[in-house]
């Protein structure tokens, strides 16, 4: 716009130029009457001279003066010619009628003598021709003083619009150099503005390259920074080099998450990794510490000798010893750490990555240790581990994965309760999987609610041939508790199958009711407007916070097999057995202890009050083909399952 | 005017020598112009209308401040008679009959092709009508001699020319 305006007053400045050289012109073309004063003059000295030259002869009667007389007449008639044409007639004679008029009657006076002229030896001649001269004379001077009078005034005119246009082309060269500053004016601020732009776009691309490669909330460089951090060490250097990844997750941090909120958790995070920074710095200046995301750090660093790589890991648990101090209060939290070092060359580097994260999967996996090294060996778990969870669906699709039902047993009468309905593998190629090892897989990888529903189906449909008074328990996770579909998939199973609701018990962990309580709580509720049955599952162990007790009328409680296992080494686990005996009875929940391996212990539950037991001492999980004769045989022999399985 | 004592003896004796004959144009043999100064011979040269015209005449067609519309003047170019007089100054001191006087560069002539105008729409002109001689640029051909300068040195009833 700006510039439109310069360009526009340019433009402009141009035409007035034009204009006014055009005007200029015209100014010249009146130089046409220069001479009006100087012709007017002349005429005035023509007449005096012929009047001389006449005067002269009258008296001394010289010829040569009359021959100069005459001359001088001649002339005279030709300035009077000159007078009446061209600019003079114009700009003098044709000024007003008076002094056309007053021209007129000098033309008829000097026309009246040429005869007399031509005899100007004769007197009387003579007398005429001097007489009439004297009768022009003020006619002469008269035109020929205003020939001046109007010269001088033209002059005036021209030299006053001269001035003028001098001074419009001072405005139009002012206009020009205005418009010329305006432009480099603009072309200033332009390259101004440009160059702005062009270190706010080069801080943008600073910024966008630093967030780029770190992660917002902690400030550490993210996983993109790993390959520029082997770059450098590396350099330009073509040898291999000795070096550690560490790679380290926190225990239990989803449950801080759940239990404090997120906003704590990102304190923690920023706690651990501020100390972190300060014990890589103390290792070495190169250490790098970074945040692969959730709670999963990464550490690189150089190392002499390979030997410090364990007590390196070993110094870097050590530093979760000390409770992290957040606005949230202390918290404290433990962390696995997976290792691998070893001598690489650059183009290696993600495979020692990759390593150490496998390291760090496998501890986290296994009770084999808080820090782990990378072992050959856990590339082919995590080979397995992948096909597991590749054929994991098609498993569930193809009736692979199916339920196997455990016993439970009513310990006064010694009958039957019901059975738990455990989900079984036999994988065509690794045979047997553990529910321990393809269930957590199915979690992660998000199988697991197929993998529920497909048992719940088969346990419904198994349920409804068994007899009457026979109950079903079936696990439910997390996940499927979550899923929106959970309810209608539960009816509509139970009317499909024609199981009677109560007969079927759903269980859930604790882990369940500490994830979002209020809607878990609800969505339980819903089941048990079903009229399912809903058991809280290895209770006793975790964090087992005995509110949960208060938020949900929980119609059965599984006492966690560990109480029964150890109870024999120490007895405080019958009291702790008996207390959540009393507590069940009070809240008017059934109590079912697990891992019943003897007589004995199930002489001592039965003794506590426990109503159902469950565990080897009644049966191994079995295929549903085997379990109608196993419990034909019960019904008729009770306390004789040992026997059969 | 502003003539040295020995131009003002030149002129007053052309003067004399040329008045006796003057009152008639129609007499061809009356001497009508004087040219000395530097030129060729010690002697100044005197030329009658006729001997004039002889020497070949250009045409040039055009206005002047002092004529109503276009006027044709014929005359001879003045480039010719410089050299027919072996002229080898640089400008002519041009007087006329009423003693105008006004001083003409030479390469005026070549370069605009001055003539000195004898006669005007085919006519001989008398003194009363600006004659016998005329000096004519070609106003109409050039605008910058359509100025004050070359009006000035637009001499008319020429009588005299002296080479400077």
């Amino acid at each position: 716009m700006f510039a439109l305006c310069a360009l526009g007053t340019l433009l402009v400045a141009a035409i007035l130029q034009v204009t006014l050289f055009a005007a200029s012109e015209d100014a010249v073309s009146r130089s046409m009457h220069y001479d009006v004063s100087w012709t007017g003059a002349n005429g005035r000295i023509e007449a005096a001279q012929f009047e001389k030259f006449a005067a002269r002869f009258a008296a001394l009667g010289d010829e040569v003066d009359a021959e100069k007389a005459r001359l001088f007449y001649e002339i005279i008639l030709s300035r009077i010619e000159t007078w009446d044409s061209g600019g003079f007639s114009e700009l003098v004679l044709d000024r007003n009628p008076r002094q056309r008029a007053r021209f007129e009657e000098l033309r008829t006076l000097i026309s009246s003598i040429a005869e007399d002229v031509d005899n100007l030896d004769q007197p009387k001649a003579q007398k005429k021709v001097l007489s009439v001269l004297e009768q022009a004379a003020p006619i002469i001077d008269r035109i020929g003083s205003d020939a001046h009078t109007i010269a001088v005034a033209e002059a005036d005119i021209v030299r006053s619009e001269l001035e003028q246009r001098q001074f419009h082309h001072r405005l139009v060269i002012l206009a020009l150099l205005a418009g010329a500053a305006a432009l480099i004016g603009l072309v200033i601020r332009q390259n101004a503005l440009m160059h702005r732009a062009k270190i706010a776009a080069e801080k943008n691309a600073k910024d966008f390259s630093y967030l780029a490669r770190h992660d917002s909330l902690t400030g550490l460089p993210n996983r993109s920074a790993l390959e520029e951090w082997f770059q450098t060490v590396f350099g330009s250097d073509q040898s291999h080099k000795l070096v550690a990844v560490y790679t380290l997750d926190l225990d239990g941090f989803k449950t801080i998450n759940d239990l404090l909120g997120h906003p704590a958790g990102d304190k923690l995070l920023v706690s651990v990794s501020e100390r972190l920074l300060k014990w890589a710095a103390k290792i070495d200046e190169n250490c790098l510490v970074s945040r692969l995301g959730g709670d999963e750090f990464l550490i690189l660093t150089e190392l002499d000798h390979a030997s410090s790589a364990r007590s390196i890991a070993e110094n870097l648990i050590e530093q979760f010893e000390t409770p992290f101090d957040t606005e949230f209060g202390n918290m404290a939290v433990d962390a696995t750490v997976g290792y691998a070092a070893r001598w690489i060359g650059i183009d290696e580097y993600e495979n020692l990555v990759l390593d150490a994260d496998l390291a760090l999967t496998e501890a986290k996996a296994g009770d084999k240790g808080r820090v782990l090294e990378f072992e050959p060996s856990m590339r082919s778990n995590l080979q397995r581990r992948q096909r597991i969870e590749r054929d994991i669906s098609k498993a569930v699709a193809i009736g692979d994965i199916t339920p196997y039902y455990q016993l439970q047993i009513d310990l006064r009468s010694g009958r039957v309760f019901g059975v738990e309905a455990l989900a079984r593998w036999k994988h065509p190629e690794f045979g047997w999987i553990s529910p321990a090892e393809f269930i957590p897989i199915a979690e992660s990888c998000g199988d697991v609610v197929g993998l529920g529903r497909s048992i719940l189906k088969q346990a419904c449909y198994h349920a409804s041939q068994l007899p009457e008074e026979l109950k079903v328990s079936v696990n439910l996770s997390v996940v499927q508790l979550h899923d929106n579909q959970l309810i209608d998939e539960v009816k509509e199973i139970l009317e499909r199958s024609g199981l009677t609701p109560s007969r079927l018990t759903l269980e859930v962990t604790e882990s369940v009711i500490i994830s979002d309580t209020e809607a878990v709580v609800e969505r339980l509720n819903q089941l048990k407007r079903l009229g399912v049955s809903i058991a809280l599952d290895d209770f006793g162990t975790g964090y087992s916070a005995l509110s949960y007790l208060t938020k949900f009328k929980w119609n059965e409680l599984k006492i966690d097999r560990s109480f029964t296992e150890a109870a024999r080494e120490n007895p405080v686990n019958w009291t702790i057995i008996r207390g959540v005996r009393i507590l069940a009875k009070d809240i008017g929940a059934r109590v079912i202890a697990e891992g019943i391996e003897t007589p004995e212990q199930e002489a001592k539950l039965a003794n506590i009050g426990c109503d159902i037991g469950q565990g080897f001492l009644y049966s191994r999980p079995i295929p549903f083909n085997e379990l109608l004769p196993v419990l034909r045989d019960i019904q008729m022999k009770p306390h004789a399952v040992l026997e059969r399985c | 005017m502003n003539l040295k004592p020995k131009k003002l003896f030149v002129v007053l004796t052309t003067m004399f020598l040329a008045f006796a004959p003057l009152s008639s144009i129609a007499n061809e043999e009356k001497v009508i112009l004087t040219i000395d100064g530097e030129i060729a011979g010690s002697e100044p040269r005197y030329f009658t209308l006729k001997q004039l015209e002889a020497l070949g005449m250009d045409t040039i067609v055009t206005t002047t401040p002092w004529h109503d519309g276009k006027q044709t003047f014929e005359g001879v170019p003045l480039v010719d008679l410089m050299e027919h007089v072996g002229a080898s100054g640089d400008s002519a001191y041009v007087v006329a009959l009423n003693n105008y006087s006004t001083e003409i560069p030479i390469e005026d002539f070549s370069k605009h092709g001055v003539i000195l105008a004898s006669r005007k729409n085919g006519q001989a002109m008398p003194v009363s009508n600006k004659g016998p001689l005329f000096v004519i640029y070609p106003y109409d051909s050039d605008k910058f001699l359509k100025t004050e300068l070359y009006y000035t040195r637009s001499a008319w009833q020429v009588r005299t020319i002296t080479i400077e």
